[in-house]
């Protein structure tokens, strides 16, 4: 009797985490498996059997243009959201990172344009932007800065930064609450000390809060450029890509390739390809920018 | 001091008015009657609920409601159900391969679900969940739970593992211990998993859009896409359904929100 129990203790880790790891091996590497596979293979529409075509494909992905000016778009969308995440993310942080009513109101409800759907964020701006009667052109033009309104989503400069601009607007919040929750660790008695040692708040963000906060920035680093990358909603419904072009990142290509153009072996090449940069980037931030332990 | 208060208050209501200010757009907009909508008025002048109406009557809306209720109630469940015992084994046990399923978790929060696009679709269609509302319940639990995991580290750590071993010491199993005792004390992070596998579920917009293909079976953000794709014109229709569509989440949130950002706060520094 004991000595089953025994046995059932030592099995029940392996029970208790079975269903996620079963869950996650069907669902993200079963399919990886089949990504691979259908990448030497010159698949049309879903469904249909395409013939063996070895690296072609590959070849194909590697030697276009559009794939390097896609991955040219990712890169700046990585970094424009990056960028004014951070800002705006540390700016809303500072701010609330003090106990009273009116700060613990706004720590809960800052996360809103988070939690809402994509589409409505999409709807939101796009009447805010909208080309013939939006406000903001509105306020453009009765401050005299334009004469005739601008659809700045339909244009080939402006609609790529706008896009960004919303993304970011999208998901400043949480990243708020991210570097909230590390402001929260660092003990209120050091600012003290450096208050009586003349310090000002500028010297005092360089020199304690931003390196106190390496752990979160290296984990935002990582985890948010990965998420970042991968954002294809946002983009999709705001622009579909366009115009010509000048918003398709590389996942926007992607679903592209397999679901436009229906190049399912084509699409599943590029996917490797770029599988394969983004985890030689892993690699390297997990390399290099790690915090270090000491 | 004074400069630096008034500098704070300054980017302070900047950034208020930045949230604030298209959610009030948008809402005021869908109350203005046909013929005002498109006036720059920051006020309303008339007010109606025409547009509401119409995008009920004669808008799939209600279907695609109930759709994206049922997918995001099925996610947080299923999420819940595999995401508590997992954590339990990771943070309360040793095992060996236990550092490798946590480092699978880690990988596969961090994988780019768009490279997945096309052959999650694939297996959908070998397992006849295409046009299903459980096979997006599926793949958003997929997406869901490993962050999930992440996020109960911070619970569990601090629920004194001292109780669990006068817990043992009293003979109680391990599954005693882990309904009597520890499930109690973790409430506030099981609704923040809750919450995060419903938000994740309402917002999911990509593999609804692929892996649905009948009307009938469309979750919100896939029928208020149509619904703006057909009638770019109709403002009042469109402000009307993103209110409705974000209704929902923030009628939840009001209740549960508190949790949740705490839960996230709780888990980040972990």
């Amino acid at each position: 009797m004991l000595g089953k129990g025994k046995k059932f203790n030592k099995l029940l880790p392996y029970l208790l985490v079975a269903p996620i790891v079963i869950w996650i091996v069907v669902t993200i590497f079963v399919p990886l498996i089949s990504v691979i596979k259908e990448s030497f293979y010159s698949t049309g529409f879903i469904g249909t059997k395409g013939t063996f075509v070895g690296l072609d494909q590959y070849k194909a992905t590697l030697t276009s243009s559009a794939y390097w000016t896609a991955w040219k778009k990712s890169l700046i969308w990585v970094l424009g959201n990056g960028l004014t995440q951070t800002v705006l993310a540390f700016s809303v942080a500072l701010l609330l990172n003090k106990a009273s009513r009116m700060t613990n109101f706004a720590r809960n409800w800052m996360i809103i344009p988070w939690i809402i759907p994509t589409i409505v964020v999409a709807i939101f701006w796009q009447w805010i932007f909208n080309g013939s009667y939006g406000i903001f052109n509105r306020v453009l033009q009765s401050l005299h800065l334009i004469d005739k309104p601008i659809n700045l989503l339909g244009d080939s400069f402006w609609s790529f930064p706008i896009v960004i601009f919303i993304n970011t607007w999208h998901w400043f919040p949480f990243m708020a609450v991210i570097v909230l929750a590390g402001l929260s660790t660092i003990s209120q008695d050091i600012y003290e000390a450096a208050d009586v040692d003349g310090a000002n708040k500028w010297q005092q963000f360089w020199r304690i809060t931003f390196p106190s906060l390496g752990k979160i920035t290296f984990a935002l680093g990582l985890v948010g450029t990965l998420w970042s990358f991968n954002i294809f909603d946002t983009i999709y419904i705001l622009t579909g890509g366009g115009p010509a072009g000048a918003s398709t990142t590389v996942p926007v290509m992607i679903y592209q390739q397999a679901f436009e153009q229906f190049k399912i072996g084509q699409a599943s090449a590029t996917s490797i390809i770029t599988a394969v940069f983004l985890s030689i980037f892993a690699f390297f931030f997990l390399k290099f920018a790690g915090p270090k332990e000491d | 001091m004074t400069v630096v208060k008034i500098f704070r208050y300054i980017i302070g209501i900047l950034l208020t008015f930045l949230i604030v200010f298209p959610f009030y757009w948008v809402i005021v907009s869908s109350f203005k009657p046909a013929d005002q909508i498109l006036k720059p008025d920051l006020f309303p002048k008339a007010f109606t609920l025409v547009h509401y109406q119409e995008l009920i009557e004669q808008t799939s809306y209600l279907t695609n409601l109930s759709n994206s209720i049922i997918v995001s109630i099925g996610t947080m469940a299923i999420s819940v159900l595999i995401v508590i015992p997992a954590s339990f084994a990771l943070y309360r046990m040793k095992f060996k391969g236990r550092k490798f399923v946590s480092r699978l978790i880690l990988a596969t929060y961090v994988f780019p679900g768009i490279l997945l696009l096309v052959p999650v679709y694939q297996l959908m269609a070998d397992l006849h969940l295409v046009n299903s509302l459980f096979g997006l319940m599926v793949i958003n639990v997929t997406f869901a739970a490993p962050f999930s995991v992440w996020l109960m580290q911070g619970f569990f750590d601090n629920v004194p593992i001292a109780l669990d071993e006068s817990a043992a010491i009293d003979g109680a199993g391990r599954m005693r211990t882990l309904f009597q005792i520890i499930l109690p004390l973790i409430g506030p992070g099981i609704a923040t998993i809750s919450i995060y596998a419903f938000i994740m579920a309402w917002t999911e917009f990509a593999f609804s859009s692929v892996l649905i293909n009948s009307d009938s079976l469309r979750t919100l953000p896939i029928g208020l896409n149509a619904i703006m794709g057909q009638y770019t014109v109709r403002w009042g229709w469109t402000t009307a359904g993103a209110v409705l569509a974000l209704l929902p989440v923030v009628i939840f949130f009001a209740f549960v929100g508190k949790y949740f950002v705490k839960g996230l706060t709780a888990g980040a520094v972990k």
